[in-house]
């Protein structure tokens, strides 16, 4: 390397290093404006100290008007109002009439004017921040200025005084102990004042110079009741972010009433007393803990008191209260509500349970004060306990009550512990009930009513139909089933007590040869079963009215004019319905008389069914269509998989004697209308097919119990019967089966409407 | 006789009586006892095994006396094969069927029998509802057991013959049995 270049070098290096050192004091600040990043848009230098900015980029940063007289060398820049003044040599900015003193002032360099950044800058309005931590200088014009932060309302309502609304955020800790308002492009006036800082509340402003935003934030001991929905008030001139109520005082005053006090509104609190006597515990929904007084100093009967917020999202706060007596603290109900920010108890008088009477379903008794009855069911025996704690005895209550209705043997009072008394109605069943409670004069009733008995039982006559309507109190399930052998219409009616002994039943004649009813349990269930005995078949239609409280059937008069009326309505088109063939491939099912396999008459009855069906607009699938093993899961999941409207499962019968015959429908719980679609195809079968008509039965048999749709299993005929196998032989025969089942589908789909 | 040995006499007819009287009692209570005894605090000493009536229609019960030597949960099979004493019943167990081993677990009792009862079987939703519930109703007669589960060869089946599900335990099926 040779000397020049060496020169050249080590030139290079000084001027570098002299580039560097003369401008790193300022070159390195990084100056925003607004957000922007303009540090290459302003020439800047340092004079004692101070960052100067050349006069004529700062009055195009700041749009202002520039006025340069030489004779005085008088600066004047002029933007939104505000004009400010510097001269040559004097280290003061002039505004209006006062005067900012700056360390270097107005400077002439090369002829350009250079005038202090941040004085400048803040005279006229903007804000200016400099993190010295990384040499970045902040310039943002404020929109609006913050000039108040108090509480409202009573503590419910923080408000932020500002001139305007600009965007704002509203950020909560996880704790919930630190909110945080940020509000962009906003400053905090020169007299602002903090009005929210106590004992409980800290505030502490954070300018955020970068983000040309201002942060509240606000913390506290305890959680802030910030709504966290809709907590948020825009106005004119200021923000209000509004709070849940806060607890203010606990204390007791001077009628011994012991009271708790919030900020606004407390909801309806949960009371409960421990089984220690001693102890009480009063949960208040949407209450925060707050800065609250305690004052139960020198009283009788209170020993502790302890709260705490128990719970933040809901909120709840919890007071948990000692008492020193036996008697128990007891709400007081300001009926008049007028003080709705005060929860008050008072030591116990105990309330007085009077008037305890029962009537027709209906318990009612009186209270001198609000009580929350707890009631429930037990079933071995039935009955139906109603617990009301801080209650005692009236002297018209009795130990007993004999009721012996249809509905409630006796009603039993007793203390149950110290504060509870306890109401034990002895129910003939277990039944519905309902708690009323309604505010009279002086006292508070309350009603329990049981629910779902039949409240009237009658029949109607038309030219056409005779109507069976039977009345609930309550809407209930209930099932109408049809019989033959002999000819009856039952309504199973669960979980309702049968009080029909005490109502006038229609007088039996015309239609009708008896009306029966009984109690027994159907897979678990209670149920009541009226009976209707008529004196031959009839074609029934089922309609419910009044919210499922009545049930109407009417009963076709003849049975030509008769099923009939729906005869008229085309059923809905387009249902799908799975035809399952029973048996097939390696599985032949029963086998016959004579060895006909069942596998073949069932697929020849499903094959016709789905012709037949298919002709009259419905949509049928079979399960198999030749012969070939199907397992019972899939067909099932093929009817369920397919969302089918129904499903009907073609088999034929056998025993281990050849006389028995017939044909029959079985059904199952799976789905409700499974029995009303076995009676629509077995009416069919029963009447026309010519054989046996041995019943519909319900039993779980795979396929029906399995698919979702209402489903049908039917055994068509007797293979292990000689005349029957030789029916099921014949194409005639798998003809008029199939014709009769279509008929039947197609009457439930009539009378059902598909979906 | 004299008027004292008339009296002696009736005294003596009154100590008879009086005998007589503590005897029947005595007769009447041991009766009750036993009565009781067999009637509500003893073991039933007898089962109830159940067939099909000649129509296929419905289960009617015929008692046998338990055999002491034997174990009951295998003598109500053998009773159900060996078939009904009455005319108008007929046995629902087909030919070959031997039950395999049982297992009672709590009230259930699940009966685990050879292939027979499938593979001999007449088929039919009628015969195999007989079959499985004069099984079921015949077990579910002791009260200690509430329902049966019918396995065959140790596997567990979904149907005997394709119909009624036996994956499930069943219970006693009263809709089946023929009122009297």
């Amino acid at each position: 390397m040779s000397l020049k270049h060496k020169f050249l070098i080590i030139f290079f290096i000084f001027i570098f290093s002299f580039i560097m050192g003369s401008t790193s004091i300022y070159a390195q600040n990084t100056i925003y404006f607004n957000g922007e990043n303009i540090s290459g848009n302003i020439s800047t230098v340092s004079v004692k100290g101070e960052l100067l900015v050349k006069a004529t980029d700062l009055a195009e940063m700041l749009n202002a008007d520039l006025k340069w007289q030489p004779a005085l060398k008088l600066l004047e820049m002029e933007a939104d109002d505000v004009k400010i003044k510097l001269m040559a040599n004097s280290s003061y900015i002039q505004i209006k009439n006062d005067a900012i003193r700056t360390k270097a002032g107005l400077q002439l360099i090369d002829n350009q004017a250079y005038l202090p950044l941040a004085k400048a800058i803040e005279a006229f309005g903007y804000l200016l921040e400099y993190q010295r931590d990384n040499e970045e200088l902040y310039i943002f014009q404020p929109e609006t200025t913050i000039s108040n932060v108090s509480w409202q309302e009573d503590g419910n309502q923080l408000q932020i005084k500002m001139d305007e609304i600009t965007p704002y955020r509203i950020l909560h800790s996880d704790d919930g102990k630190e909110l945080t308002v940020e509000i962009d492009k906003a400053e905090i006036d020169e007299e602002f004042s903090d009005n929210i800082s106590n004992n409980n509340y800290y505030l502490k402003v954070v300018n955020v110079p970068d983000k040309a935003l201002l942060r509240l934030i606000i913390r506290s001991r305890n959680s802030i009741p910030f709504k966290i929905d809709g907590g948020v008030y825009e106005k004119e001139d200021a923000l209000i972010l509004s709070f849940l109520p806060q607890l203010k005082k606990i204390y007791i005053d001077e009628d011994n009433t012991f009271a708790v006090e919030a900020t606004g509104k407390i909801p309806e609190a949960d009371i409960e007393y421990l089984s220690d006597v001693r102890k009480m515990i009063i949960d208040i929904p949407s209450i925060v803990i707050g800065e609250y007084e305690l004052d139960i100093e020198k009283n009788s009967f209170i020993k502790d008191v302890s709260v705490r917020q128990h719970n933040l999202d809901p909120v709840v706060l919890r007071i948990e209260v000692e008492t020193l007596g036996n008697k128990p603290l007891q709400p007081i109900i300001d009926p008049q509500k007028q003080k709705n920010n005060v929860l008050s108890f008072k030591e116990g008088e105990k309330t007085i349970i009077r008037d305890l009477a029962y009537n027709s379903g209906q318990l009612s008794f009186k209270s001198t004060a609000h009580i929350d009855p707890e009631a429930f069911l037990l079933s071995q025996p039935p009955r139906l306990v109603v617990n009301l704690f801080n209650a005692q005895r009236g002297d018209n209550i009795l130990d007993e009550i004999n009721v012996d209705d249809s509905q409630i043997e006796k009603i039993r009072t007793a203390r149950f512990d110290e504060k509870t008394v306890r109401l034990v109605a002895d129910l003939k069943e277990l039944t519905g009930y309902q708690i009323s409670e309604k505010q009279e004069e002086g006292y508070y009733s309350y009603i329990i009513s049981l629910q779902n008995k039949f409240s009237k039982v009658s029949t109607e006559d038309t030219a056409d139909f005779k109507n069976l309507n039977i009345a609930l109190t309550g809407s209930t399930d209930y099932e109408v089933k049809k019989f033959t052998h002999p000819h009856r219409i039952v309504i199973d009616v669960k979980n309702a007590y049968n009080n029909l002994d005490e109502l006038d039943m229609p007088a039996n004649g015309g239609l009708i040869k008896e009306i029966r009813s009984s109690n027994y349990e159907l897979e678990g269930e209670k149920v009541t079963r009226l009976v209707f005995e008529l004196d031959k078949y009839f074609s029934h239609t089922i309609k419910k009215s009044d919210d499922g409280r009545l049930i109407n059937i009417a009963l076709a008069k003849s049975a030509d004019a008769a099923p009939d009326e729906p005869m008229l309505i085309a059923a809905p088109k387009n249902n799908l319905i799975i035809i399952d063939a029973g048996h097939g491939g390696f599985d032949p099912g029963a086998i016959g008389y004579t060895g006909l396999q069942e596998k073949e008459p069932n697929l020849a009855i499903a094959k016709k069914l789905a012709e037949i069906l298919d002709n009259k607009g419905q949509k049928a699938l079979l399960t198999r269509n030749r012969d070939k093993f199907i397992s019972l899961q899939k067909r099932v999941s093929t009817a369920n998989e397919a969302d089918a409207e129904l499903f009907v499962s073609i088999h034929a019968n056998s025993i281990n004697n050849n006389t028995a015959g017939g044909v029959e429908t079985y059904y199952n719980g799976n789905n409700n209308n499974s029995r009303l679609f076995a009676e629509k195809i077995h009416d069919k079968l029963s009447r026309s097919l010519g054989i046996i008509d041995r019943g519909i039965k319900k039993d779980n048999f795979y396929v029906i119990k399995y698919t979702k749709m209402p489903s049908v299993l039917i055994e068509t005929a007797f293979l292990s019967n000689p005349r029957e196998e030789k029916l099921l032989r014949s194409p005639e025969f798998h003809s008029k089966a199939a014709a009769l089942i279509a008929d039947g589908i197609i009457d439930y789909l009539r009378e059902n409407g598909g979906r | 006789m004299n008027f004292k040995d008339r009296f002696m006499e009736l005294i003596d007819k009154r100590k008879i009586l009086a005998v007589l009287r503590i005897l029947v009692l005595t007769a009447a209570v041991i009766y009750l006892i036993f009565f009781l005894s067999n009637n509500f605090f003893g073991v039933q000493d007898y089962i109830e095994v159940y067939f099909s009536t000649e129509d296929a229609m419905y289960l009617k019960s015929e008692t046998r006396d338990i055999d002491q030597e034997k174990d009951l949960h295998y003598q109500i099979i053998e009773e159900l094969l060996a078939g009904p004493e009455s005319e108008g019943l007929r046995a629902t167990i087909p030919d070959g069927v031997k039950l395999l081993d049982y297992n009672i677990e709590g009230k259930n009792i699940t009966l685990n029998f050879n292939n027979e009862l499938r593979e001999n079987h007449w088929g039919g939703s009628a015969g195999e509802m007989l079959t499985v519930y004069s099984i079921v109703n015949s077990y579910t007669f002791f009260k200690e057991i509430d329902s049966v589960s019918i396995i065959l060869e140790g596997e567990e089946v979904n149907t005997l013959v394709g119909h009624l599900d036996l994956s499930e335990p069943l219970m006693y099926n009263q809709e089946l049995v023929m009122e009297e």
